[in-house]
């Protein structure tokens, strides 16, 4: 991540606390494959926003490079206002094989050095959260993939990180349990509200969740569309799906993407 | 039940066609001898048998072990430091090549005709499965994995300790059976070429005055210590459960 000397508080005037701002960020890989270009995002710290965009346009991408497991082309800027209270969860589970649920659970916390004391207080609530009470001496290979992601969510939800990045964390999954979780993530995030930037490919899933849903368009990357999506919070999962904003937003979204 | 009742079932056959075929065939018994006879020679000579097959089990052990510990610790390393991947590795696979066996009469002249030069021989033989296997566990770590330790913000040590190690551990057990066997051979090859005790050196003395009944008691003796060295490696292993196990 670059983070320029002259970073936000010198210029002042700086909106609402923005957990992430992104300025003409893009990405070459070696090779020449241009995966983004010039992408600029500002995400307000709280704001949970969903990123859609056909397959290979460039989300995983753009999600290493604001966790900082990438570095983007020279020339644009990152800024993460907590890099070192930012989680991210995969679309692989990538829970260890050795470890119990338990011990999947609090690998993220251990390693980040979260006193002990702290951790045993948060394992379980966290397992009671998710659902996992009765599987928390279970290894991963006991666990359906639903309860996996469902771990792999807790593993970096109980290090309270200020900003999360979820790269189609349910897309393995299907589609009931995807919902499911869905509600669930929902549940946790009107609780916590933490900022959150979720790659998706399911319009749904993206307008039932999120404040504003990002369209990006096909390689290279770039932002197409900033949908505000303003249906009121807490939205109820049976409720929401039967509104008007939900079915104009989905409708609009399909035809930005192609889909009709 | 079927796993210990049908390779015992084979092998009883294959012990009754050596106690039958020789006569059978009308063979010498300086040529074949029957098993009947190779366990009256073994009985015979029970006590110098097992003075030997200890002697011997002790060079295997020793030359084992150390070629484990010096496997590992040389491939992580390797593993570790990109430096000595580039000179020690092409080094390590370049020497492979020797024929060891060449190196059993050095190993005489350097360290005598004790226990010294025959585990040796048997680190030199165990050692180089392991390093590789172990160094090949190392690099096999999933990438996806890799990512998400560095999105977890692990330290380096500790994606070695807590994610790489355990990822490595398969590979590690399949290097030491390898190695096992391995071993032995070196022990035995050591004694071959200059010992006055152990398993190997008898093989050496019974053939040349034609005792071939003794000869094979002590065949029968080094498979059965390669067959339970390995059981213990297999056993030690099987708490390596994850091996194979998705993550995903
Ligand atoms: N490490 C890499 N090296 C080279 N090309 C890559 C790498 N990672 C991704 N790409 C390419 O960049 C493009 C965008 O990839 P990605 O961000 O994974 O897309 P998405 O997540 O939207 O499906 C793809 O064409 C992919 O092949
Ligand atoms: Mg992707």
């Amino acid at each position: 991540m670059t983070i320029p000397a002259t970073a936000a508080p010198a210029q002042g005037a700086a909106p609402a606390a923005a957990a992430i701002t992104l300025k003409g960020v893009s990405k070459t890989f070696p090779g020449g494959m241009r995966a983004l270009e010039g992408v600029d995002l500002t995400v307000p710290a709280g704001e949970f926003v969903a990123i859609l965009g056909p397959s290979g346009c460039g989300k995983s991408t753009l999600l290493r490079i604001v966790a900082d497991l990438m570095e983007a082309d020279p020339g644009g800027s990152v800024e993460v206002d907590t890099p070192k209270e930012l989680g991210v969860v995969f679309q692989t589970s990538n829970l260890l094989p050795w470890l119990t649920v338990e011990g999947n659970l609090t690998l993220g916390a251990r390693l980040r050095g979260v006193p002990k004391a702290d951790i045993a207080a948060r394992v379980g609530p966290m397992l009671e959260t998710l659902g996992l009470e009765s599987f928390a001496r279970k290894h991963p290979h006991e666990l359906s993939g639903g309860m996996r992601q469902r771990a792999a969510l807790g593993q970096t939800l109980i290090c309270r990180p200020k900003t999360v990045l979820l790269d189609e964390p349910f897309g393995a999954l299907d589609a009931l349990t995807r919902d499911r979780l869905n509600v669930e993530l929902l549940r946790l995030w009107q609780d916590l509200r933490q900022t959150v930037l979720l790659v998706t490919h399911s319009i749904p899933e993206a307008v039932f969740l999120a404040d504003r849903v990002i369209v990006m368009s096909g390689r290279p990357g770039a932002i197409a569309e900033d949908l505000r999506i303003d249906i009121p919070r807490p939205r109820d999962p049976a409720e929401t799906r039967a509104l008007p904003e939900f079915t104009e937003a989905a409708q609009h979204l399909r035809k930005l993407m192609g889909v009709v | 039940m079927r796993r210990i009742a049908e390779p015992a079932l084979l092998a009883a056959v294959l012990l009754a066609l050596w106690e039958w075929l020789p006569g059978l065939l009308g063979l010498k018994s300086y040529l074949l001898p029957r098993l009947s006879e190779v366990a009256a020679a073994g009985w015979e000579s029970r006590e110098t048998m097992l003075e030997y097959l200890w002697i011997t089990t002790g060079e295997v052990l020793i030359g084992f072990l150390t070629a484990a510990v010096g496997g590992v610790a040389l491939a992580v390393l390797i593993y570790g430091s990109p430096a000595l991947r580039r000179t020690l590795y092409p080094l390590l696979v370049g020497l492979q090549g020797l024929p060891k066996v060449a190196l059993a009469p050095l190993f005489v002249v350097w360290f005598g005709y004790g226990l010294g030069s025959k585990a040796l021989m048997a680190f030199l033989f165990a050692f180089f499965p392991v390093a590789i296997a172990t160094l090949g566990g190392l690099a096999g770590t999933p990438l996806h994995l890799e990512e998400h330790f560095r999105a977890l913000r692990a330290s380096r040590w500790a994606t070695f300790t807590q994610l790489r190690v355990p990822y490595a551990l398969p590979a590690v057990v399949d290097g030491c059976k390898v190695a096992m066997p391995l071993a032995v051979i070196g022990a035995i090859v050591g004694e071959f070429v200059g010992a006055e005790k152990g398993l190997g050196s008898q093989i050496q003395f019974a053939a040349s005055s034609n005792r071939t009944d003794l000869v094979f008691a002590a065949l029968v003796l080094i498979s059965a210590l390669s067959f339970v060295l390995y059981g213990v490696i297999e056993l030690l292993g099987r708490l390596v459960w994850w091996r194979g196990r998705s993550t995903t």
